[in-house]
């Protein structure tokens, strides 16, 4: 594997001197930077870091030749990366790349590759430059699709791990079958699909039974019938040892599992979805001392929280994480719960639709603990299977859409939220609260638009209320300005005024912005997976081309 | 890793081509591949949309231009495709909200990220306007009216 980058060059070098004779492939490729200038600052109590200025840069070349595409990425965290991103990005280098060839049926890929597997509880490597995460696998990759009956994978390499790998290789294989090509069934589309992935981690040094191999499961299908739709996933992890701060825990090992199931029904105007999902023990690591690290580091599974992913900033103070772990002392084992979802359209020219209709989204999600009884002095517990236990979490919200004139839209969101602080953040108290967000959107002449959002919290719990404002001017489609401020004015202890100013041009897929402003520490969450963000002052500027 | 620099340069050097399709699967509404490059093809111009359930602007772009949609259609014959880029964490939600939303469009669904890397999307909403298999303007961004724009494009 050492000897991959090498070999990957030499046969693009030949590849290059084969194409001067003939005509020149298709090119390809992007740079995206990002740059922050840290201030310290008395109202948060934040210290401006060592390297007050840093930028993050990404540049990634893709090249296609007949059957064939090479690709590049280039990352620099230069003097170092961002306050919250893994320690393990740092300096400059090559990151990933690869070598892939596509004939038919079958395609073939050296190098770095990205995957999924099911709905990613088995095995997900992506990139999320937002949370600072890529873990791609470096190895090799093979594909094939039988007669669009069968799609067939293989896999195996080292995870990557900042700019390093993973001491342990991952296999895997995955197959998804249409059944409908085996059998006719009428009106009726079925799916299914099988998974096995497992990781090869030598047990160094330390005096635990553990076996190098340990793997995990996943069975499902997927039905659509009409307008309904139906699909199940069933994953199952194998007994492995915990860890905690780069240490492992105990002697007993533990298996995990996960249940997801999906039931839908959508006709023209009107949707319905909703989800149940089970997690015991289930997230994974492709180095099982990394369980729990802060930086998504090693993640080999895709466990996001199941819940609305909101777009206004007051609903994004209290978000929910997915809780698959075990903990002990917190008396955890998992969660139990789910989500629904329900759109519909009043059209035109009734009494609710108005003259131009108006568009409804409902969506209700909660999620509990596992019941469970442990049994602390021999490090075993036992679980209910559907039995809920302590309440974590709960967001129900209505989001109202309506253009009201030819020129004035308007999005007013209603949000009951409750959260359990204590069990989440192990600190504060159990969180109420009551969010509500307009936004509104003006249409002006010339190509000139603004739009306001106000946002209120409502709560008597932990930092009490908040309020927010936003106000967005766009001169023409390329150019804006904006200005906000959050405030806790309803803080006993401090409150504080996270404002933000900025500007931002696109053209053709260009795209740089300014800002300046405060930042509030939290979690930042992008598809379900979170990063905690500290708290800090100064300006940030982005951006990103493709050429 | 010098002779990896010296292929950089080499390849920037290179860059004379256009952008071209890439070699890229999506998922159609029912779990289905299916290569970009296909549902693309279309003597008519063919707009790309990326949007995703929980992208405000996206929802607002593409609600205004389901409003005029009809009338493009008929004036330039342009088809919308709807690129989703939900991850398996808000997939569940596309066929209920597009549904629900009453919207005319093919939609379809980016799932290993593909697209968004041969296209280098740093944010969304972002759209291509594709006539005869070559992709005449790239967008990044969503404000009210910009949809005018867009149809001026087509119209061309």
């Amino acid at each position: 594997m050492k000897n991959l980058k090498k070999i990957l060059t030499i046969i693009v070098l030949i590849f290059l001197g084969h194409i001067q004779a003939q005509e020149l492939g298709h090119f390809s490729g992007g740079y995206e930077a990002y740059l922050q200038y840290y201030q310290s600052d008395a109202a948060t109590y934040f210290t401006a870091p060592s390297d007050q200025l840093r930028s993050i840069n990404y540049l990634n070349t893709n090249y296609t030749y007949k059957q064939f595409s090479f690709g590049l990425q280039y990352e620099a965290y230069l003097p170092q990366a961002f306050l919250g991103y893994s320690p393990d990005l740092k300096g400059n280098g090559i990151a990933t790349y690869f070598v892939q060839y596509q004939k038919d049926h079958l395609a073939v890929t050296a190098g770095y590759f990205y995957d999924q597997f099911g709905s990613g509880l088995v095995f997900r490597a992506w990139e999320d430059r937002q949370l600072g995460l890529n873990n791609a696998l470096k190895g090799i990759r093979v594909k094939y699709n039988f007669e669009d009956f069968a799609d067939i994978t293989a896999l195996m390499g080292n995870q990557r791990i900042g700019f390093a790998l993973s001491p342990s290789t991952i296999y895997g294989a995955n197959a998804d079958f249409d059944m409908n090509k085996l059998i006719h069934f009428d009106k009726i589309q079925f799916k299914t699909g099988l998974s096995y992935v497992t990781r090869y981690q030598e047990n160094d040094g330390n005096n635990f039974d553990l076996k190098p191999m340990i793997g995990s499961f996943s069975s499902r299908f997927d039905l659509n019938a009409g307008n309904f739709y139906t699909n199940f996933e069933y994953v199952y992890k194998q007994p492995d040892a915990r860890a905690a701060n780069h240490v492992l825990l105990d002697q007993v090992l533990f298996d995990g599992n996960a249940w997801l199931w999906n039931l839908g029904y959508s006709q023209k105007g009107l949707g319905v979805n909703a989800t149940f999902r089970r997690l015991e023990n289930i997230q994974m690591y492709s180095d099982r001392l990394l369980e729990g690290n802060l930086y998504n580091s090693g993640v080999m599974n895709f466990v996001p929280g199941l819940t609305k992913q909101h777009d206004f900033s007051l609903a994004n103070i209290y978000v929910y994480q997915a809780q698959p772990g075990i903990s002990f002392g917190e008396e955890k084992v998992g969660e139990i719960g789910g989500q629904m979802d329900l759109y519909y359209t009043f059209k035109r020219k009734t009494a609710l639709g108005g003259k131009y209709g108006t568009k409804l989204a409902l969506n209700m999600s909660r999620w509990h603990g596992l019941n469970a009884t442990f049994d602390h002095q021999r490090q075993i517990y036992r679980a209910d299977f559907l039995k809920p236990g302590t309440l974590y979490f709960q967001d129900i919200n209505l989001e109202i859409r309506k253009k009201i004139s030819p020129k004035i839209r308007t999005v007013v969101s209603l949000i009951d939220l409750k959260y359990n602080k204590p069990k989440l953040e192990f600190e504060g108290e159990f969180v109420h609260a009551h969010i509500f967000v307009a936004d509104l959107e003006f249409k002006l002449a010339q190509k000139r638009s603004a739009r306001l959002e106000l946002q209120h919290l409502d709560t008597k719990n932990d930092m009490k209320n908040w309020a927010a404002i936003l106000m967005e001017y766009n001169f023409n489609h390329h150019f804006n300005i904006y200005a906000g401020d959050m405030y806790n004015y309803g803080n006993d202890l401090k409150k504080i005024h996270y404002f933000n100013f900025g500007t931002t041009y696109t053209k053709s897929g260009t795209r740089l912005s300014l800002a300046y402003g405060r930042q509030r520490g939290g979690l930042l969450c992008v598809g379900g997976v979170c990063r905690y963000v500290p708290s800090s002052k100064g300006v940030t500027a982005s951006l990103s081309l493709s050429f | 890793m010098k002779s990896i620099l010296f292929l950089l340069s080499f390849w920037i050097g290179v860059a004379v081509s256009a952008q071209n399709i890439p070699d890229a699967n999506v998922l159609d509404m029912n779990g289905h591949k299916v290569a970009f490059k296909d549902i693309i093809q279309s003597d008519q111009p063919v707009i790309v949309s990326f949007w995703a359930t929980w992208c405000v602007p996206c929802i607002n772009e593409l609600d205004a231009i389901n409003e005029v949609y009809p009338d493009w259609q008929d004036e330039t014959g342009v088809k919308l495709i709807a690129i989703s880029r939900d991850d398996d964490r808000t997939a569940r939600r596309i066929k209920p909200l597009v549904n629900g939303k009453a919207w005319d469009y093919v939609v379809y669904r980016d799932y290993n990220d593909d697209l968004k890397r041969a296209f280098n999307i740093a944010s969304i909403p972002f759209m291509l306007i594709i006539k005869n298999g070559k992709i005449i303007a790239k967008r990044s961004g969503y404000t009210p009216g910009s949809e005018d724009e867009i149809y001026d494009l087509i119209k061309k």
